[in-house]
């Protein structure tokens, strides 16, 4: 997977299909969920290890079953992308993410902040930029369905994640 | 692009949903400076006059290079063209109804940022259509980002800044 696809996920639309590209971009969205929810249980003190491997999960299997309805929202509104693009340029958004958490990560043992919200959110948040992109290509440019998609996509990330960490 | 401005000013839902977002935004920003209801309320109208602010800037700043379009739509097609694309605000504004109302966090004011940044990058590339050079756009949605990140950070800043100072008033 070339490094500017965390940048530009919606490179890997247009680009031929990799299978290293796929299994990568499980690797970006997982590290960066589990980095986040590492961040939730540092903030709130609840166990790290299952904190830790709820966000691998959440950042794998659950971004990809994200990524399916997404698929079948903009395959509604008239897409040809297919489900392992899609899957891919949709992980690879989190990318965003990533990096937030990392710089919240440091923040956190450096300087002894509780960054799950300032960093970890917002880099959740920040990811739908970069998922824009994706989700306007997939709609051929439509906006008002890459609109619907968008809040979908970001809502079901933050109720997901207030449901694994108990806080609704 | 005159035919992709056509599509976007015949679509209302768009405006309506910006509008939406916009009211939205402005009262979750108001509720996480004050919980007094005329403070709310007249922060919340100072907030909707820098997003309208925010957004006829936008769209000043990414027409620069773009003589064509300013000549095809005029200036209220610009902002008509603006408003549209601002519409991208509306996810934000259900996530920040969700995390206040829901999860019980006052992140509106985040969530707004984040919300100005990618509008402003998809509405770059609405005008990207138009043959803008990718750089010189690239560019330009970050300086408008930057100048309405700005404008919208100075409110809360002010208006947290006279809250305070009415709160000590009162306690004194």
């Amino acid at each position: 997977m070339k490094l500017r696809y965390i940048f530009h996920p919606a490179e890997i639309l247009t680009a031929p299909f990799s299978v290293a590209a796929l299994l990568s971009s499980f690797i970006v969205s997982g590290l960066a969920f589990a980095l986040f929810f590492l961040q939730t249980s540092l903030d709130s003190g609840t166990d790290h290890v299952s904190t830790l491997l709820k966000g691998i999960l959440f950042g794998t299997i659950g971004i990809s079953i994200i990524s399916i309805f997404i698929w079948l929202f903009a395959k509604i509104s008239g897409s040809t992308v297919s489900i392992p693009a899609a899957i891919s340029a949709i992980n690879c958004s989190y990318g965003t993410t990533l990096i937030f958490v990392l710089v919240g990560l440091v923040l956190h043992f450096l300087l002894r902040w509780s960054t799950s919200v300032s960093c970890g959110i917002t880099g959740v948040l920040a990811a739908l930029g970069p998922m824009s992109g994706v989700i306007m290509i997939m709609t051929k440019y439509k906006k008002m369905p890459a609109i619907f998609i968008m809040t979908f996509a970001g809502l079901s990330v933050i109720l997901f994640w207030g449901l694994l960490n108990n806080l609704i | 692009m005159e035919q992709a401005y056509k599509k976007y000013r015949s679509n209302p839902l768009a405006i309506v949903l910006f509008i939406f977002a916009a009211i939205t935004l402005s009262i979750l920003s108001a509720r996480s400076i004050s919980s007094k209801i005329p403070v709310i309320i007249s922060i919340s109208f100072v907030y909707l006059i820098i997003m309208a602010v925010g957004v006829c800037i936008t769209a000043f700043i990414l027409a620069i290079p773009n003589n064509e379009l300013r000549k095809q739509v005029g200036m209220g097609g610009l902002l008509s063209l603006a408003f549209n694309g601002f519409a991208v605000f509306f996810p934000f504004a259900v996530i920040a109804i969700v995390s206040d109302l829901m999860l019980g966090w006052g992140a509106a004011q985040a969530i707004t940022i984040a919300g100005i940044f990618t509008s402003v990058s998809m509405l770059s590339s609405d005008f990207m259509k138009a043959k803008v050079s990718r750089a010189g756009s690239i560019l330009l949605s970050m300086l408008a980002s930057f100048i309405f990140i700005i404008l919208y950070s100075s409110c809360g800043i002010i208006a947290g800044v006279i809250n305070v100072i009415s709160n000590l008033k009162l306690n004194q």
